[in-house]
């Protein structure tokens, strides 16, 4: 979390503050008036020696959004708790969350989910840009417009998941039962599946790969292992764009 | 080409064209066409021009042309981007470059753990119904690449 106390980074925000000040500009001008205090300029900044507190300049922290609604994507910046969809208007929630107990009524997000361990969902529908699945999915249904995590003691039902993107961290051993599709799937642990990528597949360092592997691009790192049948074809890329239809669809 | 430095190489020139099987108890580089099998107890270099039609048994390979056959490998297999490859690999390492065109069943398993070992250390932390499933999927596995 960044201190906004003590303004060391510049960012968007500040930069635009600090322009707006030195402009002596018309919003100070109707801000004196509001306050009733024609002579004083706001005291904070015009107080500190120019340049003070100035350490580094970094670019503010990017946020990449999926409308949930018309599958836009965009960036924004800042830290607001919701955003409208530049296409659809649609109003989205920016909001990331930890779950630990029992999820029953509906959650949508374009920010992080978490359900941890001790959490369930249940009857509910969850939709969100991230989701890290290491609880249980009993009932209702989890969308996910980015990229879903498999924990290692997930507890699911295949097909009650949609994700664009999948993720194995290094401690999970996933076996994905019916056929999956995805775009992008990054293997850190063990994932078995009969599994069609339309982007990259990854496999890392110490992972391992099996099943029936069918994508355009494949990259193993250094130490990676698959064992698995593989149709491999950067070529037919747009051929596997075209039915990428099914999403993740995993029966337990 | 490394002939002066003293690590003898061979080279097979782009414009050479061999039908029948290839021994060496060397490296080789291979940047012509390649009718038959390789066999090299050293390393073995396929450049982008390369074209092989056969089966190779060497110690490691580094694939940047087209390989239609099987690629058996002691130690480790690298396809580079512009690599093609029609077949089997088996290796203990493997390094793969986004770009490669492979269709073909693939062994390479660092982790040194045998297939049928997996089943056991994949059962152990055995967390939930799809864990199980997992299991018993795994009793297959040697049956997956039997099939074919
Ligand atoms: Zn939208």
């Amino acid at each position: 979390m960044p201190d906004y106390g003590k303004t060391k980074v510049v960012d968007g925000f500040t930069a635009l503050r600090a322009i707006q000040q030195g402009k002596g500009s018309k919003r100070n001008e109707s801000n004196e008036r509001e306050t009733r205090e024609p002579e004083t300029v706001k005291p904070e900044p015009a107080a500190r020696p120019s340049g003070r507190g100035i350490g580094r300049t970094v670019m503010p922290t990017k946020f990449e959004i999926i409308c949930y609604k018309c599958g836009f994507e965009y960036c924004v910046t800042g830290r607001a708790d919701y955003t409208y969809c530049p296409k659809c208007r649609e109003r989205l929630e920016r909001t990331d969350h930890v779950i630990t107990g029992a999820l029953t009524q509906n959650l949508v997000t374009v920010g992080k989910v978490h359900l941890t361990e001790t959490a369930s969902i249940d009857s509910a529908t969850v939709v969100a840009r991230e989701f890290i699945l290491e609880g249980t999915v009993k009932s209702g249904r989890v969308e996910v417009t980015g990229m879903l995590e498999i924990g290692p003691n997930a507890s699911y039902t295949e097909k009650l998941i949609t994700a664009r993107d999948l993720r194995i961290p290094a401690a999970s051993k996933v076996t994905l039962r019916s056929h999956a599709s995805y775009r992008n799937v990054e293997v850190m642990g063990r994932l078995k599946a009969k599994l069609r990528a339309t982007g990259v597949i990854t496999v890392k360092p110490g992972a391992l790969l099996k099943g029936d592997i069918r994508g355009a691009h494949l990259v193993v790192e250094e130490g990676g292992g698959v064992f698995a049948d593989l149709v491999i074809e950067p070529d037919k890329a747009h051929e596997a764009e075209n039915d990428k239809g099914v999403p993740a669809q995993k029966t337990a | 080409m490394d002939s002066n430095t003293g690590t003898s190489q061979t080279t097979i020139a782009a414009e050479v064209e061999i039908t029948g099987t290839l021994k060496t108890s060397g490296s080789i580089q291979v940047n012509g066409k390649l009718n038959g099998d390789l066999q090299a107890d050293g390393d073995v270099t396929i450049g982008k021009s390369a074209t092989i039609k056969g089966n190779l048994n060497v110690n490691s390979v580094s694939v940047a042309g087209a390989v239609n056959g099987n690629i058996a490998a002691k130690d480790r297999i690298e396809m580079q981007t512009s690599a093609r490859v029609n077949g089997d690999i088996r290796a203990k390492r493997l390094a793969v470059e986004d770009g490669v065109s492979f269709v073909g069943k693939s062994e390479v398993n660092p982790s040194g753990v045998a297939a049928s070992a997996q089943s056991k250390i994949e059962s152990k932390p055995e967390p939930k119904p799809l864990s199980q499933s997992e299991a018993k999927g795994e009793d297959t596995k040697s049956g997956l690449f039997a099939k074919r």
